[in-house]
Order: structure tokens, then C-alpha cells, then sequence
């Protein structure tokens, strides 16, 4: 009997689920686990494996939930802020887990975030992850789940094939129920291949960049129009010139000096302008 | 320790990997650690214990391994007594149907 230190990543993903599941169990807090590890073994994708432990966070709980994970050795990697573009999870790390992405919402989901975290949770189950019962959507949420992160993921795209392209009838029914409740239309259609039916809406840039790339100006923009009200569009406005200080920590592997972050702030500032100047030239939509 | 009868603790998350030649268990205690790794005949130990076929484990490991089990009784119950003083099964009241019947 030993205690060994190298456990496969599988396992310690395992295990990061059945930890982050007996705490939550513990603290009366409710979260559903997604993607990687957790998804029902008839859709994932040939040879796909988590890298991490994946949890959608009931809105509400999320704050108590950080909270009592740093009290039991996890740290907090990257902020919602930080962590992607769509401000959708926080990474932490774990010395034995390893990583667990908390989400708040999910990128294409547009309904109010309680009030979505209500409709997945309607049908969830438990399933064994290491041997502990852990709560995870319906066969239908899940594909949901994956099609929308494969909008945003090469990897994304074979989980696409297995989860959604092969899905019997009543699940296909049960998705498309899921994306109307949800008002996951647009980011579906992104993932899967039918966007322009939504020239008009309000997310159809910010979709159209996300599937499809561009510079960072042309983000920040698609960004800033896809926000739900004014207000959230003026607070995106401000944060898009400000250095993303959690990343840029992760790429030095050490808190940056404040000159550091003037330089990578300037970088950003003439990265975006190039953008313009260029954009300007090819006639490419800004 | 005919008669008894073994579980995961709650506490305890489990992955067994017996598709590679030498079978390998992880056990991690929750919701900090440690990992503990029981590898061979320690891990066909544990997976026999909480298999639930029947309460003799020794004999479950004999008949895997393919050895008398009166050579390794012994030794596999104070490995189980071992297992269970570190928290890493837990020993429960035999089943109904398991209990040994006074003659």
C-alpha cells in the first residue's frame, strides 16, 4: 500500500468530481456536473477523457461554494472576469485533484441564470463518479451542454458527432426543447452550422467571432452588442482595455510588477489599433 | 473474519483499473486526500471485499488467484483489518442472508 504520486489524470479527475460533489453534499449547495468525466458514456466521443472537473454552479450557491473549496485546499486560478471571454467559470486547482472549472452560466445560454440553473436541474440524476453519487443533467441537457461548448472548442466538434448528430428521436425533441427554454437558439445554430438564420439577433456577432475568429476589436465589439442591457454593455466597455492580470500571471508563472502590466497593457492598446488600421485596409467587417 | 462484511466508507472515492495487467485500485480520502494506491493482490483484495459474494474474502481471493485458501487466509485478514483501522473500508453487520447459522 503506497501513496503514490503518479496517479493518472483520469483518476484525480475522478476524484476532483466525487471532492467537489461530498462538499457541495455537505453545505446543502447544488450544482450539476457536465462535460469530460461526467457525461453518460453513450455520447462522448471516441477516446475523449475530461482534463478537468467540470460543475455548473446553481447561481445563487456559487459564492458559498467558492468560499468553502479555498477552505479545502483549492485555489483560485483564473476569476469569472478573468477566465474567458463569456465570464462564465473560475478555475481552481487542487494540489491532488487537480482542476475544476465552477461555472455560473453557460456560454449560449441567455435565459436568467437561476432560472436556467431551474430548468437543468428539472430530470437530473446521480451518477457513480469515483464510486460517489454525483448530480448530472438529463441525457438531453448534456447534449445541450456539449453542442454549446462545441461551438467554442475544436475538441467540441467530435463530441458534436457522438452527442448530437447521432442522438436518437426523443432526445433530438428533448434538446430542442432545452434550447428554446433556454434561449440557447443562436449558439446552437452556431455549433451547428445553421448561425445565419440569425443575422439579426442581438449574439449573432458575438457567435459569428467565436465559430468563425477574429482580432480582438472585433471581440470586444461583438461583446459589447451582445450584452443584455446598457448597462452590462457600458462595464464590458470599460473592462476592454484593462490587462487581464490572472492570465498574464499563469504565462509569467508569477505575479507581474506593476511595469509589467503597464507593458502588457500598452501591447493590448497597439495590438488593437493594428487591428483597426487593418481592418480599415481589407475592408473586413470591424 | 468469516461473518463480516465490507463497504466503501462514504468518505472514500474509489477508481479501479483492472484492465491493465497488474490491477491497480486509487482509493482518495474526501474531500482532501490522500490518495492511496493499492496495487496487486492489495487490490484484488479491496475489489473482493466490497464485491458483496458472500463474506469469506479469502476465499474469493484464493479462488481468483488460484491458491489453497488456507495458505493466505491469515494474511488477507490482517491486510483487511489493516484496511479498515485506516479508514478505508468499513466493516458492517453481515447481511441476512450471509449470517452464519448456529449449529
Amino acid at each position: 500500500m503506497t501513496e503514490a504520486a503518479a496517479v493518472p489524470l483520469q483518476v484525480r479527475v475522478l476524484m476532483a468530481h466525487a471532492a467537489v460533489q461530498q462538499i457541495a453534499d455537505a453545505h446543502g449547495l447544488d450544482l450539476l456536473h457536465i462535460k469530460g468525466e461526467a457525461i453518460d458514456p453513450a455520447l462522448a466521443a471516441p477516446d475523449r477523457r475530461g482534463t478537468d472537473a467540470d460543475v455548473l454552479v446553481r447561481p445563487s450557491h456559487v459564492h458559498e461554494l467558492l468560499a468553502v473549496l479555498q477552505g479545502r485546499r483549492w485555489s483560485l486560478q483564473t476569476t469569472f472576469r478573468t477566465g474567458s471571454p463569456f465570464e462564465h467559470a473560475a478555475t481552481l486547482a487542487h494540489p491532488l485533484w487537480g482542476y475544476a472549472d465552477v461555472h455560473r452560466t453557460f456560454p449560449g445560454i441567455t435565459a436568467p441564470p437561476e432560472q436556467a440553473f431551474d430548468r437543468l436541474w428539472v430530470g437530473s440524476t446521480r451518477r457513480d463518479l469515483a464510486g460517489v453519487p454525483c448530480s448530472v443533467p438529463s441525457v438531453p441537457a448534456q447534449v445541450l451542454v456539449l453542442v454549446l461548448n462545441a461551438a467554442r472548442s475544436g475538441w467540441g466538434r467530435r463530441d458534436l458527432e457522438a452527442a448530437w448528430w447521432q442522438a436518437p428521436p426523443e432526445v433530438v425533441a428533448g434538446v430542442r426543447a432545452l434550447v428554446r427554454d433556454l434561449g440557447a437558439e443562436v449558439a446552437f445554430a452556431a455549433a451547428t452550422g445553421d448561425l445565419e438564420r440569425y443575422r439579426g439577433r442581438r449574439d449573432y456577432d458575438l457567435w459569428r467571432v467565436t465559430t468563425q475568429g477574429g482580432g480582438r476589436v472585433e471581440e470586444w465589439r461583438a461583446r459589447i452588442k451582445a450584452a443584455p442591457d446598457a448597462r452590462s454593455a457600458l462595464v464590458l466597455a470599460a473592462r476592454s482595455v484593462a490587462v487581464n492580470r490572472d492570465h498574464l500571471t499563469i504565462r509569467l508563472g508569477r505575479e507581474p510588477t506593476r511595469r509589467e502590466v503597464l507593458a502588457e497593457g500598452f501591447s493590448r492598446v497597439s495590438r488593437a489599433v493594428h487591428e483597426v488600421l487593418t481592418s480599415r485596409r481589407t475592408g473586413r467587417p470591424r | 473474519m468469516l461473518g463480516a462484511r465490507f463497504v466503501r466508507p462514504p468518505g472514500v472515492a474509489v477508481v479501479v483499473d483492472d484492465a491493465r495487467e497488474r490491477p491497480v485500485t486509487y482509493l482518495g480520502r474526501l474531500p482532501d486526500g490522500p490518495i492511496v494506491v493499492l496495487q496487486d493482490t492489495a487490490s484484488v483484495i479491496w475489489v473482493q471485499a466490497v464485491a458483496d459474494e458472500g463474506p469469506d474474502v479469502a476465499a474469493g481471493v484464493a479462488a481468483s488467484a488460484g491458491v489453497d485458501v488456507a495458505e493466505i487466509r491469515d494474511t488477507v485478514e490482517q491486510f483487511l483489518a489493516h484496511l479498515v483501522a485506516e479508514g478505508l473500508l468499513l466493516r458492517v453487520p453481515p447481511a441476512p442472508d450471509q449470517a452464519e447459522v448456529p449449529t
